[in-house]
């Protein structure tokens, strides 16, 4: 008998939307491989129901908060049921970008250089007063973007100095914190990390926006944004990237899975910008496309993700 | 072999309409506001869970019992002529005098929009709109490459002296239409005046104005005394716009257009070939429940519960939103439009609101250049009294933290 699936979707992140085309792709796919699937849009009800379903395992389709920042995990762990992708603790830092830079800053992996804001240091502590010395320092164009948020909901490129409160708005708007990070002009690539001691890296995927900015919209919009397999980069720098990508799913103790989105610098540099441990799984995303291009149907990359899983 | 991945293969098939079409992140924002912790503003839902269902499903029955196999056939273009005749007595409830023929059945009024803007629009045709003005008509009418003319409204309707100094201009091009929500409009919950509704069509006259009065809500009036529609005052220069989804069900798909006979040939001949004909299986309920006073009955106990959630969301305004901001009071309909601090940004707020588990929609979806940044759709006619009262709770927290953020970036002035 083949296991009895629980995918996980939906759920009341902002990424809703797009978790649940994710999720529903995932479960087509177990269903035509045989599998037992039940599909569960997170709510109050979902220990309940996993207590009650006892499935066999979990796929986690959760874009986002609670799904992405480790909540879901935890409470897997404590009810004891494998799931897929990584643990509570990398999802943590993962979904946290502050946490993971400074991690990646720790020990020797190249991250473009930031500062961090929060919205109470503005409005209880005078912080306004700063964004001048980490505009001068950072130098322009700088990017600004909520602390923990995915799907690049709230990120703005500012190049102008008039337009960097605005975009401190946005991003505040999708969490507490923000960070404003060094523009690094290069080569846009993700690289999707499958397996979890000496893991395996998967095609590099180049996006380049039509927007000339990978935004939310060129991002579930087909045709806003081309993409080449494998990235127009030289096999040195290539090599160079997938190593960084092992050795940031590595850092974070990333079971099974994670996307690690770089920048590769005109100095041939890969700067990690973040590690995403439930990459898109939708008709235009990274993770899938990797996967095709290695070969690997998205059927095969679902039922892949289920047997390390399980293993 | 070129590593470039196409998603989209049709990419280069499409036409240059297709990519007028309006779409917005928005949306997607928005979908998580289905779900039933999250208290919607969102949405322009009428409150179907108030009617007795005894009452559809009897009238339902009796149209399978004794019109099964015209129910279920094709129907006329034009739409069922015995329902037409009942639309000519729901038009006179509001003081309209119709003839069947005039009339065509359209998918929602929304089809009638659809159909309007592919018999009217050339790219580069001026049309006018309100500003702010219905989203679904600025979608219909997108595609079609209009360069849309926006008059502002306030809280009696249109400027319509505006409207004239702009068409007083020498190199004003003449537009093809007008197109207006006289009450209850929506977004903003306003009613044009009497003496604006002359104006107009003054100048309706004196321009050879078309007008599409669009009045899906008229008879959604819980306050005050009706205003004449336009189509009456002229029906020549009038395409008028009917709905059955606001008074019936939206889910019916029941809408319906009143014109001049050309622009109804028109019309018709275009609805041919979008779908042949309107569904009789709802054409016939329609007909049906119309035929009965229940639909009256069912109206008027909708109008009492939509007068006290109106009621219960402008106490709840004044009571929890900041004193500078300040909103319309509609005297029917469903939506009121809330007008917050010029610098404030509704749509980067919205996130914050949908974690306090409270929806709305920008103003930004009812500009054609997404201007209105610090106004917010309202809608009172779905969520429940207590909802109303702890959603405007949140909603008012959720302004004041972002005013506060803006105060200490020194952006909280004009």
């Amino acid at each position: 008998m083949k296991p009895k699936i629980a995918v996980l979707m939906g759920g009341r992140s902002l990424e809703r939307s797009v978790s649940l085309k994710s999720g529903k792709r995932v479960v087509r796919a177990l269903e035509h491989r045989g599998y037992d699937v039940i599909s569960l849009d997170v709510d109050e009800n979902l220990v309940p129901r996993l207590l009650s379903d006892r499935p066999d395992l979990v796929y986690i389709a959760l874009h986002g908060k609670y799904g992405e920042d480790g909540t879901v995990q935890e409470l897997l762990e404590i009810i004891d049921i494998p799931y897929t992708g990584p643990g509570p603790l990398a999802s943590m830092i993962g979904f946290n970008k502050v946490l993971s830079k400074e991690l990646f800053r720790e020990n020797g992996i190249p991250t473009p250089g930031y500062y961090t804001i929060s919205s109470s240091a503005l409005k209880e502590m005078g912080a306004s007063e700063l964004l001048g010395d980490a505009w001068e320092k950072l130098g322009s164009p700088l990017v600004v973007k909520p602390a923990a948020q995915g799907s690049a909901l709230g990120v703005r490129i500012v190049e102008k100095w008039d337009d960097l409160p605005d975009a401190l708005i946005a991003a505040l708007g999708y969490d507490d914190r923000a960070i404003l990070e060094e523009y690094v002009e290069g080569c846009e690539v993700a690289v999707s990390v499958i397996g979890t001691e000496d893991p395996e890296t998967l095609p590099v995927v180049e996006i380049v926006p039509v927007s000339g900015f990978f935004d939310y919209e060129s991002r579930y919009t087909p045709g806003k944004t081309d993409y080449f397999i494998p990235a127009r980069l030289d096999r040195k720098v290539t090599a160079e990237v997938e190593r960084v990508a092992r050795a940031t799913h590595e850092l974070l103790r990333c079971k099974d899975l994670s996307r690690v989105d770089i920048i590769v610098g005109n100095d041939g540099v890969p700067y990690v910008l973040e590690l995403n441990i439930s990459p898109g799984m939708t008709e235009t995303s990274l993770l899938p496309l990797a996967a095709e291009a290695a070969g690997m149907s998205f059927e095969d990359l679902v039922e892949r993700l289920v047997e390390l899983a399980l293993a | 072999m070129s590593p470039e991945i196409v998603f989209d293969p049709y990419t280069r098939l499409y036409s240059e309409a297709s990519t007028l079409i309006r779409s917005s992140g928005i949306r997607d924002l928005l979908s998580v506001t289905g779900r039933s912790d999250i208290i919607s503003f969102g949405g322009g839902l009428p409150y179907i869970g108030g009617l007795p269902p005894e009452d559809f499903s009897g009238v339902m029955n009796d149209v399978m019992r004794e019109g099964f196999t015209k129910a279920f056939q094709y129907g006329e273009t034009e739409g069922l002529e015995t329902l037409r005749s009942r639309l000519v007595e729901v038009m006179a409830e509001e003081g309209l005098g119709a003839e069947p023929e005039h009339i065509l059945i359209t998918t929602g009024s929304q089809q009638a929009l659809d159909l309007i803007g592919r018999i009217f629009i050339d790219p580069g045709d001026t049309i006018v709109m309100e500003a702010p003005t219905y989203v679904g008509a600025l979608s219909a009418f997108s595609p079609g490459g209009p360069r849309i003319l926006t008059i502002p409204l306030d809280d009696m309707g249109m400027r319509v002296d505006l409207l004239e100094e702009v068409l007083k201009r020498d190199d004003a091009p003449a537009p093809k239409f007008v197109y207006i929500v006289p009450n209850f409009q929506n977004p903003a919950g306003v009613t044009m005046n009497r003496s604006r509704r002359d104006k107009l069509m003054e100048l309706a006259d004196e321009y050879d104005l078309l007008i599409i009065e669009d009045n899906p809500y008229g008879l959604l009036r819980f306050e005050g005394e009706p205003e004449e529609t336009l189509a009456r005052r002229d029906p020549h220069r009038v395409v008028y716009l009917g709905t059955l989804s606001k008074i019936v069900s939206p889910g019916i798909r029941v809408g319906w257009v009143m014109a001049p006979a050309p622009v109804v040939e028109k019309l018709a001949a275009l609805k041919q070939s979008a779908d042949l004909c309107s569904s009789n299986l709802t054409q016939m309920f329609a007909e049906a429940y119309l035929g009965q006073d229940m639909w009256k009955k069912n109206l008027e106990s909708q109008k009492v519960i939509y007068r006290s959630r109106r009621d219960a969301m402008l106490k709840s305004l004044v009571k929890y939103f900041p004193k500078e901001a300040h909103w319309t009071h509609p005297q029917g309909g469903l939506f009121i439009w809330a007008t917050l601090p010029e610098y404030l940004d509704t749509a980067k707020m919205l996130p914050q609101a949908i974690e306090q588990k409270v929806a709305y929609v920008p103003g930004t979806a009812f500009y054609p250049d997404y201007a209105g940044a610090n106004h917010m759709r309202l809608n009172f006619s779905f969520p429940s009294e207590e909802q109303i009262v702890q959603g405007i709770k949140s909603l008012g927290k959720v302004i004041r933290k972002e005013m506060e953020l803006y105060h200490s970036l020194g952006l909280d002035h004009s």
